[in-house]
């Protein structure tokens, strides 16, 4: 089922240099249960055509539709909060809070309206941190537990689209592949559209399709 | 939840919260302390401008006198807070010898003047308008060995108070409580012997710190409302006795009030070639400058404060902004708003900016308070009693500054700033204008008389009433049946009697035909102890009253129905009014000295207007 499509998009923006045409006219379909895998080089406009997917931003041209909705009559800041979770090289943990008190953060934020500390250990675990993890700050965790607690924090508030920019980047190749089966599962067992942006060819490889960013044009492989 | 949020943050982040804190805790600290000791100079320098005893004070050029008559000149006209004046009593001694504690024989006085002219030399006199403003004794140089010293309270002993140098007391064995004698020359009498010999009763016995090699150069004190009335009455500011005075302090309401005060008096005919105005002070001068030194330095840490302090308090902010820049994008991506997120932020800023602001300015407060207590204790005491102003011992130092501020001393505080001085009583001049009419009172019994002006039965025996006597510096004001004008027309008139005017319902009116004065007696309680020294009774009543003896002389005042009042506001019923002289020839004859009861020249001042 579709969930999210790209009309015909373009984006600018201006450097010292000069202008620069991020994105020219991209279109494309994204639909639930299925992983993407967006590749290109850097420069290539993937991590611009990402927060134009997440609401962050908004084109010069055509239209980001979610469910047939265009984003731009949206609320976007709900739109994120509900339907989105995002996952970023970086981790991005708030190294003040432990990783279940990161989780339920964007359970906070989404106005969860159940147990929320069940629901955010619940994810831990289902991510592969142990019970006695919970409550260590997210600095105490190595680099590929702190991308799980970014993925547990994703999809807590359970989201069907998500959208990981370069969630293996900063990864060893064991971890990489195990955030890789993790997002995967998500999408076949779980019926999320999981977005990848990545550079790397054997996260592209594990992906149900893959699209190309060349020079502000997305295509399809 | 943004609330929560930022309480988490806070608590999470201990270094960052106790980092920006403590900074701005420094930065509020710095600028209240500044601040309030900036506010506390100004505030001082208004209080010391307020509260100063600015003193300017009369002195002699070199070959020439202060009189009596100057003080007039300065004082009518201008505004005066105080005065406190000295006089050697040229004309007055303590004899040595015998005649120190007894009287000379009283026949031989008017025929053998030789004779008294022989007695030895006690000591010199002095007068004051309070001892304790006597430079020496205000210096500490001279102390009170024994007794009491002479203050305000002293003005109208009936015998007069005395302070005697310690080598009288030693050479003669006079203690406090002693009686001696004072001679005096009646002035304009001195020429053909007339003295006459007042008991004064020793109630102090002074001693010098450095004693000079000629002892009998320190002179006994004696009250000023004693002398004055002693040289007939003449009220300071109508005087033209030439009463040469030793010095004469006026206390003025403010500095800039010196010039006026200068101007009255030049043009009221002060000579200023002959005397001099002096207005030396110093000490204010010292504690202003201090206080405008740290002032200074108040103000330029405050301004330092202010432009770096806040520059590093902007930085800081930023700082804290900008390492915050992650954790924004984060929350924005995650849904929240960024108005959100810049609350949450404003939250953090602002429990950290209470909390500091509130610290700060608390413990700004306390660190003005320890600097006005270091500056008090340190700088101001310095400047207070500068080791100059000590040193200056006597009125020889005189016109370098005030000996009267060596114990000025100025309390900086935030709130309550003070400028204190020593308990010095001045005694306040109230001087009515033209237009104005001097009023002062007094409750004093008199007796039950007969028809015949004399006590019904007998003094001791007799029945006492209290009543009011209403002392004006103008009865003619108020209305009485018999002006001054007249009264002193009269061919039975006598300057030293006492004359009263009783209600025109009072059954002590004179009645038409009535060919002599009625008689009222009045004492200072109703004790009735009437023992009256002939010299007393001639003065006061014309005649002898009653002789027990001379060591028991309280009196009684004889005082005369001269006419009557209208019942009025100032006085009525039972009430008797009497003018000012009178008033005071009455409260010093009587000895008045009730608990707290101070005299006072003139009590209050009213509009004649009032009284139509």
């Amino acid at each position: 089922m579709k969930i999210l499509d790209l009309n015909g998009i373009s984006y600018d923006y201006t450097t010292k240099a000069g202008k620069v045409h991020a994105l020219k006219e991209a279109t494309a379909s994204f639909e639930t249960g299925v992983v993407y895998a967006i590749v290109g080089r850097s420069g290539s406009g993937k991590s611009t055509l990402m927060s134009l997917m997440a609401g962050l931003d908004v084109p010069r041209d055509g239209d980001v539709r979610y469910r047939g909705e265009s984003l731009l009559s949206m609320d976007r800041d709900r739109y994120r909060r509900e339907h989105v979770g995002m996952i970023f090289q970086s981790y991005y943990l708030l190294p003040q809070l432990t990783a279940v008190e990161n989780v339920e953060l964007s359970l906070e934020l989404a106005n969860y309206r159940g147990n929320k500390r069940a629901r955010a250990e619940e994810m831990l675990t289902l991510v592969g941190i142990r019970r006695e993890q919970f409550r260590k700050r997210s600095t105490q965790f190595s680099g590929g537990e702190q991308q799980r607690i970014a993925v547990a924090r994703a999809i807590a508030a359970d989201p069907e689209l998500i959208l990981a920019d370069e969630p293996t980047g900063n990864l060893d190749n064991e971890n990489s592949m195990n955030i890789v089966e993790i997002l995967t599962e998500l999408a076949h067992r779980y019926g999320k559209c999981v977005i990848i942006i990545t550079h790397a060819a054997e996260v592209a490889e594990r992906a149900d399709r893959v699209l190309r960013m060349d020079d502000g044009y997305l295509r399809a492989e | 939840m943004l609330i929560k949020f930022a309480f988490r943050n806070l608590r999470r982040l201990p270094w960052r919260t106790v980092l920006y804190s403590s900074a701005v805790f420094l930065v509020i600290l710095a600028m209240t302390a500044s601040l309030l000791v900036l506010c506390a100079c100004e505030n001082a320098r208004t209080t010391l401008e307020e509260e100063y005893m600015f003193v300017a004070s009369l002195v002699h050029r070199p070959n020439t006198n202060v009189y009596m008559s100057d003080v007039g000149l300065c004082t009518q006209g201008n505004e005066i807070l105080g005065i406190n004046l000295a006089m050697a009593e040229g004309q007055a001694v303590i004899p040595g010898g015998v005649h120190m504690t007894e009287y000379p024989d009283e026949d031989n006085m008017p025929s053998e003047p030789s004779a008294l002219y022989m007695e030895p030399f006690g000591c010199n006199l002095f007068a004051v308008e309070n001892l304790s403003m006597v430079y020496p004794f205000f210096t500490g140089e001279y102390t009170i060995r024994e007794g009491t010293g002479l203050t305000a309270e002293g003005y109208t002993g009936e015998r007069a108070e005395l302070v005697i140098p310690w080598w009288l007391a030693d050479q003669y064995g006079i203690g406090v409580g002693d009686t001696v004698m004072r001679r005096y020359n009646h002035y304009g009498h001195n020429n053909n012997g007339h003295y006459s010999y007042r008991e004064c009763t020793v109630v102090g016995i002074y001693e010098a710190k450095n004693k000079s090699a000629s002892p009998d150069s320190y002179p006994a004190y004696m009250t000023v409302g004693r002398a004055e009335r002693d040289y007939d009455n003449f009220f300071i500011p109508r005087t033209v006795t030439p009463i040469v005075l030793d010095r004469v302090d006026f206390v003025l309401r403010g500095r800039d009030s010196f010039g006026t005060f200068v101007k009255t008096a030049e043009a009221n005919g002060l000579a200023l070639d002959r005397v001099d105005l002096v207005f030396n002070n110093a000490t204010y001068d010292t504690l202003l400058a201090e206080l405008d030194s740290i002032r200074t330095v108040a103000l330029f840490v405050f301004l330092t404060v202010l432009t770096v302090g806040l520059g590093v308090l902007i930085f800081f902010t930023v700082l804290l902004c900008h390492t915050r820049e992650r954790e924004r994008r984060l929350l924005v991506s995650l849904g929240m708003t960024r108005g959100g997120v810049c609350r949450m932020l404003a939250w953090e800023l602002a429990v950290m900016l209470l909390v500091a602001v509130t610290l700060g300015l608390g413990v700004g407060y306390l660190a003005a308070e320890g600097v006005c207590s270091y500056v008090n204790g340190s700088v101001l005491a310095r400047a207070s009693a500068s080791q100059r102003v000590r040193n200056l011992s006597s009125d020889e130092a005189f016109d370098e500054t005030m000996p009267l501020e060596k114990r000025i001393e100025l309390s900086v505080s935030v709130f309550d700033t003070t400028v204190s001085a020593s308990a010095l009583y001045f005694n306040s001049m109230c001087l009515p204008d033209e237009n104005e009419l001097g009023i002062s009172r007094l409750t004093l019994p008199f007796i039950e008389t007969g028809e015949n002006g004399y006590p019904r039965e007998g003094i001791e025996n007799g029945v006492w009433h209290p009543t009011t006597i209403v002392a004006v510096t103008d009865p003619d004001a108020v209305g009485v049946s018999v002006s001054t004008e007249a009264l002193r027309a009269r061919a039975d008139y006598n300057p030293y009697s006492i004359y009263m005017y009783v209600s025109e319902s009072s059954p002590f009116a004179p009645k038409d035909g009535d060919d002599g004065l009625l008689r009222l007696y009045f004492g200072k309680d109703m004790q009735g102890c009437v023992s009256v020294v002939d010299d007393f009774a001639i003065r006061l009543g014309g005649e002898p009253l009653v002789r027990y003896g001379r060591e028991n002389v309280a009196g009684i005042v004889a005082a005369y129905v001269i006419g009557t009042y209208r019942d009025n506001a100032l006085c009525s019923g039972e009430d008797v009014l009497i003018c000012m002289e009178d008033y005071h020839d009455m409260f010093e004859a009587l000895s008045v000295d009730f608990g707290g009861f101070r005299f006072e020249r003139i009590g209050h001042i009213i509009n004649k207007e009032e009284l139509q």
